[in-house]
């Protein structure tokens, strides 16, 4: 199951990203970033989700990118922000949805201020607030599909 | 208590150890042009595959759509264009004088490698990146193609980017759309003379991008065209960038900055050239 959604979520999110254009659309594509999130429950133990996110963020910046690591620790410093919601916080379909949003922005901020620190490019405000509200709309949607396709699983 | 606290110590040092060996290998790895690692190489070549397949039906109905509006086009274009053949078989004429008149000159200066000879290697476009802060997309074609890093890549409307990393079959492209891909030495064709500066921005928003550092006071035109001038970066002369659009000048006008818009729609890139150096004895 768990390596079904995240194959699926890569090969769809490489799709959409080719399909929409990056520059004008509110449509950005997160959907591996989504997965991390709502497939929480289905790991036993805490360590075995750590790796889990490790792996998926370092096959983002494989596939992807070309900033090898960086997205494999910022997803693993994510999955123990994600550990402790799940334990702090009762998550249902909203909740799921408030907190995929906050991670968006929390995931978009840490790699923006990586990426300006590095020197990658400048600081731009309105660029960083582009890059969040631009992925939010399409990552609502498809957490919607996947967290309802889980549910109905288990 | 003395336990707890060196246990404290102990575990802040192996965090704050952590920390700064992550952000040195972050820091490392950010560089574009390195070289990938062989499993850097593998997965994109494997990944490039995969997504290849995947992609294939999608981009097999989008490229049926597009040809339909095409063919539409042709039409209104084949009238354009029957008038447009006479001309350019005058100017075909003055091209094979002018290439006559090169090769004469090469011998005479003796000049054996020219950056402008050059081939075309047609790819497709496979993904594009998460989000556009990084303004890159990867293509089908690596170094079994003889791509190299640096190589140029256009459009038939202009320069798009350049290779920043190859794999066996695949390429990760930056665009010039980029913030840190700018700084490209450039020229405004003023007619009988160029004028040079460095294409320094790209304005998303209005979609056109500045040159800065003019090197001259001579008038610019709008429409002039915008070439590359195959210093500095690995260009080869005369790509097309764009059309002058307008120009600007500092508060108090001893600046001056040029606008320039593309005909490259960028949102849009599905079929790409690499423009394959091909240093000639």
């Amino acid at each position: 199951m768990i390596l079904i959604i995240t194959i699926v979520s890569f090969l769809l999110n490489n799709v959409v990203s080719n399909i929409i254009s990056p520059f004008n659309s509110l449509l950005i594509p997160l959907f591996y970033f989504v997965i991390i999130f709502i497939l929480y429950p289905f790991f036993k133990t805490n360590n075995k989700y750590y790796i889990y996110s490790f792996i998926v963020g370092l096959a983002i910046d494989l596939v992807y990118t070309n900033t090898l690591i960086l997205n494999a620790l910022v997803f693993l410093i994510l999955s123990i922000l994600i550990k402790n919601i799940y334990k702090a916080f009762n998550i249902n379909f909203i909740t799921t949805l408030i907190f995929i949003v906050i991670l968006i922005i929390i995931y978009r901020v840490i790699i923006y201020f990586i990426l300006v620190l590095t020197n990658y490019f400048s600081f731009n405000l309105v660029f960083l607030l582009r890059g969040i509200y631009s992925s939010i709309l399409i990552n609502i949607f498809y957490s919607t599909i996947i967290y309802l396709i889980v549910n109905k699983k288990n | 208590m003395y336990r707890k606290r060196k246990k404290r110590r102990y575990l802040i040092t192996i965090l704050s150890s952590i920390i700064i060996i992550s952000g040195l290998l972050v820091f490392i790895f950010m560089k574009d042009n390195r070289k990938l690692f062989f499993i850097e190489d593998v997965t994109k070549s494997a990944s490039t595959f995969i997504n290849k397949m995947f992609y294939y039906p999608i981009n097999y109905i989008k490229s049926n759509m597009k040809d339909y509006k095409d063919k539409k086009d042709l039409e209104d274009n084949y009238k354009k264009v029957k008038e447009k053949l006479q001309l350019a078989e005058e100017k075909n004429l003055i091209v094979s004088e002018l290439e006559n008149e090169i090769k004469s000159l090469k011998e005479l200066l003796e000049i054996k490698n020219v950056m402008t000879d050059f081939s075309l290697v047609n790819a497709t476009v496979i993904s594009r990146n998460i989000g556009y802060w990084y303004n890159t997309f990867i293509i089908d074609k690596g170094y079994k193609d003889n791509i190299s890093v640096g190589d140029a890549v256009v459009v038939k409307a202009g320069l798009i980017g350049e290779v920043i990393n190859v794999s066996y079959n695949s390429s990760t492209i930056k665009m010039i759309t980029g913030e840190s891909s700018n700084n490209l030495s450039v020229k405004i064709n003023t007619g009988d003379d160029y004028v040079y500066g460095l294409l320094t921005k790209y304005n998303i928003d209005t979609q056109e991008f500045i040159i800065d550092g003019i090197s001259s006071n001579k008038e610019i035109s709008i429409d002039s065209l915008v070439t590359t001038t195959g210093y500095g970066n690995n260009y080869p002369a005369g790509i097309l960038i764009g059309k002058v659009v307008g120009i600007d000048s500092d508060n108090y006008g001893l600046k001056r900055y040029i606008r320039v818009k593309s005909d490259v729609i960028f949102d849009d890139l599905n079929y790409v050239s690499v423009l394959k150096k091909e240093v000639k004895e």
